[in-house]
């Protein structure tokens, strides 16, 4: 048998304005639906334009236009050398755009209130819609008026030869197993089903996350703290606020150190024959307690220990130096690190010897890869770079094939006194001319300067910089990044669809007649397949049934957009 | 890597490139003359140009033992084959889309021709770029940025044609053949029919004469022009003299950035020359819905990809970096890009911004995304960028 030709739809008096702005007409006559999110805001009278999405579209216009900005002009954060270098070439220019925070964007008040009001505008969305959700939620399926067949999208009917109070059990649970879910007949025995509630909940999740992700930046910018770890091999660093080089702690960040230790075995970097870096590895220990863990910190492997991670960021060398006085007592034995220096593969660093009377200080120049030449000749040079040497300035990997020091000797007063001093810096200002400049092999070759003093350069070892960082928020930003993602596949793959169900007896007297009528608010091409299974699969379950052709009805809507 | 496995690639590449500016031409013509064997010739060399591109890749990924994007060369490539396979899956085999396979893989041509421009032999990465979160990143990136790329060129074309229709409407009504409601074969309400074979449920059939009237006037209000003149060479061509100056604009942009008015000039001509045909072609381009429905396909599939992108990208900067997020030019790039696709979504489910202005947005973010492969890789340097191109 055919459907029954519905009889034309009636005029739905209780719709309220913002119903009649959805384009579907099959909405109003469906019952309740869960209010789409527009409507929910339509809704809204006073607060409309905080909750319009229009709002919400220019203001992230807005924001991405703001972040636009650093793309064109450099920033502090990322490029301070170049801010620096307008701030020279264009001092004009550039106190006109410091005044408006056009380096430093991203803290600027204009782009915090840019995306403030982006997140106010967003939860005064969230908050009706949320609370819609879960009203609608509770509510579950709504019951249709009972009454004819409305204007859907797709319309299929079938007979079986059970009876109808047998028929609708197993419709439901048919309907359940596709995962729709089933709201209660009415007299007439109609009832709606419903699929793709996880559209709007993951829509939801996807932008409560923001607040997660906001909580997240609060948390690190808190607790967490941020510098750097020089550790040569063998020797062992101890975390905590003194050791860490441009420290630079959260508004709690103090509190959060966990003192344990580091030793650094050993220190290896690995080049390729043409000269590219291929590794570096730092093999440390972590001593904790008496425990201890062995680790491998690589270029994308860092430690992570208690909270606090540590990053393989460079390396450079170290060399041990002794001094002993005219007497022959050590007055000096340590290893110091060395900073890269000049384009020719030096480096320098810093002795200082308080323990001489007068105080004295070597500026040492160390070099990979020397052609030492003799004392003599070595006082003859006195150049910037290391007197006494002649450079091969071979190119290639920094491995060092044949190093040596040479070294500036100060005598005076360091000016250690009171102020505390970078250990590799030298205040010149109280030493005076270096009184003896010279040079000194590996292979523990003691040079003699002319005052006296023997200085020995027995050892080089590595030294490796670990970036150290205490990033509690870490968490936090992973949980609203995984938020983020699990609301967001939902809400934009999910389609909502609806199924509009009639069992009633069959006009021949037994058995009797299911009509389905469908619509999706979205994909709606591949709804026309699932809605063509289901009627196929919901037959077959009702047993011997025969199945008509889905048939088109009078008043087809297109539903074109 | 062996010369041999570098020399198979390029060739590869090179078949590839000439496979996908056939296919181009293929497509063009199926939407000129809409005979089904254009159609079909243009999905054969699409499918034999991606063969023969993923020979290409597979050299670099089998020599080297990872992934195909260690150079801005390679990274096209990859670029050029996502695309690539979204036309053969979405739109040559779609014969109300097909036409516009012709832009796709004239798109597919022109990033490899850049490419061959960006050349650089494949060699091994440096240590910051080895990580599986970073290939993972990248493969995301490439994947969601090709898609939303797609996308806004799809959002672009519904501009072009409803520009064309509302221009050719103020010339002449649309008028519908409702004597012919089948069509023959190139007769005037041939693309009606096919309109209709997709709008209404499956297995139905229009036989009643009110069913019609009524669907055709449906139609026309949806902008179906089909029986209109087309406009002719001498009117598109000076229907576009807008486009010719922003050309010009963009070619002094480009000259300036990269230097060469030899690499800008041809490609300029070739955009130009797309727009003209597709200008004359324009009633044969799908409906403003059907382009209107493929981009918002494409783009609800590729946000969350481009999303997840970002987040691994966060990921591997945490670990190689030691930061998540630095605004380096690179990252600030893709934050733009997500913005603009967060707002095209919002404008699709907003009444007065759905349609053109959602179109606008998806543009302006292609364009964005070209921004940040070109001028953000070759000119600003950060961490992100190639060295060495
Ligand atoms: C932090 C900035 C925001 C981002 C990144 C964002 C992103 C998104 C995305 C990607 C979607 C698509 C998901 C879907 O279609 O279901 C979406 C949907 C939506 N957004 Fe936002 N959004 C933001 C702010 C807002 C604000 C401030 C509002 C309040 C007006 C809002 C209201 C909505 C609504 C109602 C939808 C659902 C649209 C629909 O289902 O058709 N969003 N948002």
């Amino acid at each position: 048998m055919t459907t029954t030709a519905p009889p034309r739809k009636r005029s739905d008096s209780k719709a309220s304005p913002a119903d009649a702005r959805e384009p579907s007409t099959a909405e109003s006559e469906f019952g309740k639906l869960p209010p789409s999110p527009m409507k929910a805001m339509a809704r809204l009278g006073g607060w409309r334009i905080l909750r319009s999405m229009r709002t919400a579209i220019w203001l992230l216009l807005a924001l991405v236009i703001a972040t636009t900005i650093p793309t064109l002009i450099p920033q502090r954060i990322t490029n301070a050398a170049k801010v620096a270098e307008i701030s020279q070439t264009h001092p004009g220019w550039y106190q006109v755009a410091d005044r408006l925070r056009l380096f430093d964007v991203f803290n600027s008040p204009w782009y915090v209130a840019i995306y403030g009001s982006l997140l106010f505008v967003l939860l005064c969305c969230l908050i009706p819609r949320s609370a819609n959700f879960v009203r609608n939620w509770r509510r579950a399926v709504a019951r249709p008026k009972p009454g004819p067949l409305p204007a859907l999208s797709h319309t299929s009917s079938f007979q079986t030869d059970t009876e109808p109070q047998l028929v609708e059990p197993q419709l439901r649970k048919g309907l359940r197993r596709a995962g729709f879910r089933c709201g209660r007949s009415n007299e007439n025995q109609q009832w709606i089903a419903e699929k793709g509630w996880t559209r709007e909940a993951g829509s939801l999740i996807f932008h409560w996350s923001f607040f997660v992700l906001m909580a997240g930046l609060f948390v690190t910018r808190a607790f967490g703290f941020t510098g750097f770890a020089v550790i040569v091999e063998g020797k062992t660093w101890v975390e905590a606020p003194i050791g860490i080089d441009e420290y630079n702690p959260g508004w709690y960040g103090d509190n959060t150190h966990q003192g344990f230790q580091i030793a650094l075995d050993k220190f290896e970097a690995k080049f390729r024959p043409e000269g590219g870096a291929m590794d570096f590895v730092s093999h440390v220990r972590v001593i904790d307690n008496g425990k201890e863990i062995a680790k491998d910190i690589r270029v994308n492997d860092p430690l992570s220990y208690r909270g606090i991670k540590m990053y393989q960021t460079s390396f450079g060398w170290a060399t041990r130096i002794v001094v002993a006085d005219p007497t022959g007592q050590t007055v000096f034995d340590d290893f110091i690190t060395l900073a890269p220096k000049g384009p020719r593969n030096s480096w320098t660093g810093v002795v200082k010897v308080p323990g001489l009377r007068p105080q004295g200080a070597l500026e040492v120049f160390f070099l990979p890869t020397a052609e030492l030449i003799s004392d003599k000749e070595a006082r003859a040079y006195n150049d910037e770079l290391g007197p006494g040497v002649r450079l091969q300035a071979r190119p290639g990997p920094p491995t060092a094939n044949s190093p040596a020091i040479v070294f500036k000797e100060y005598r005076g007063d360091l000016g250690l006194d009171g102020v505390a001093q970078n250990v590799s810096v030298l205040d010149k200002s109280r030493l005076g001319n270096p009184v003896d400049a010279g040079g000194a092999g590996l292979a523990g070759r003691s040079f003699q300067t002319t005052d006296g003093l023997s200085v020995t350069f027995p050892e080089l070892r590595h030294y490796s910089v670990f970036q150290v960082k205490h990033d509690p928020g870490l968490v936090v930003m992973l949980i609203a990044a995984s938020l983020i993602m699990l609301g967001l596949v939902p809400s934009l793959w999910v389609s909502r669809r609806r199924l509009w169900v009639w069992v009633r007896p069959a006009e021949s007297g037994s058995g009797s007649t299911v009509t389905l009528g469908g619509l999706a608010y979205q994909k709606k091409d591949a709804f026309e397949r699932e809605f063509n299974t289901l009627t196929k699969k919901m037959n077959r379950r009702l047993g011997t049934g025969t199945e008509q052709h889905p048939t088109l009805p009078e008043q087809v809507t297109l539903h074109n957009k | 890597m062996s010369t041999a496995t570098i020399n198979i690639s390029n060739i590869a590449y090179l078949i590839a490139w000439v496979a996908y500016v056939a296919t181009s031409v293929c497509a063009a013509t199926f939407a000129g003359t809409r005979k089904d064997r254009w159609q079909r010739w243009a999905l054969v060399l699409a499918i034999v140009g991606l063969s023969a591109h993923l020979v290409a890749l597979g050299c670099i990924v089998a020599g080297l033992g990872r992934a195909p994007w260690g150079s801005l060369y390679e990274f096209i490539s990859s670029m050029a084959a996502v695309l690539m396979i979204v036309t053969i899956i979405l739109v040559l085999p779609n014969r109300n889309l097909a036409g516009i396979g012709s832009v796709l893989a004239g798109s597919a041509f022109a990033l490899m021709g850049v490419g061959l421009i960006m050349y650089a032999r494949p060699s091994e990465l440096q240590p910051a770029l080895q990580s599986n979160w970073l290939t993972f990143h990248v493969f995301l990136a490439i994947t969601g940025s090709t898609l939303l790329l797609t996308g806004g060129i799809v959002s672009a074309l519904y501009l072009h044609r409803k520009q064309w229709d509302s221009a050719r409407r103020t010339d002449t009504e649309p008028t519908l053949d409702l004597t012919n409601p089948t069509g023959t074969e190139d007769g005037p309400a041939r693309s009606i029919t096919d309109h209709v074979d997709h709008t209404l449920p499956q297995g139905t059939t229009i036989v009643a004469e009110r069913t019609t009237v009524k669907a055709a006037s449906a139609f026309a209000s949806m902008g179906v022009t089909s029986t209109a003149e087309p406009f002719t060479w001498a009117e598109v061509i000076k229907r576009n003299r807008w486009l010719y100056v922003g050309m010009g604009l963009v070619a002094l942009c480009l000259t300036l950035v990269t230097g060469n008015l030899i690499v800008t000039l041809p490609l300029l001509a070739v955009v130009a020359a797309t727009d003209i045909v597709l200008g004359r072609v324009s009633h044969r381009l799908p409906t403003t819905d059907k382009l209107d429905d493929l981009a918002r396909r494409i783009i609800t599939f590729a946000f969350p990809i481009w999303t997840l992108a970002i987040f691994a990208g966060a990921i591997w900067g945490e670990q190689a970096w030691s930061r998540y997020w630095g605004w380096d030019p690179k990252e600030t790039t893709s934050f733009i890009v997500w913005g603009i696709f967060a707002a095209y979504l919002h404008a699709r489910s907003t009444k007065d911004w759905k349609g053109t202005k959602a179109a606008i947005l998806a543009s302006v973010g292609s364009g964005a995304i070209i921004f940040n492969m070109f001028f953000v890789n070759l000119v600003i340097s950060g961490l992100h960028s190639y060295a060495g191109v």
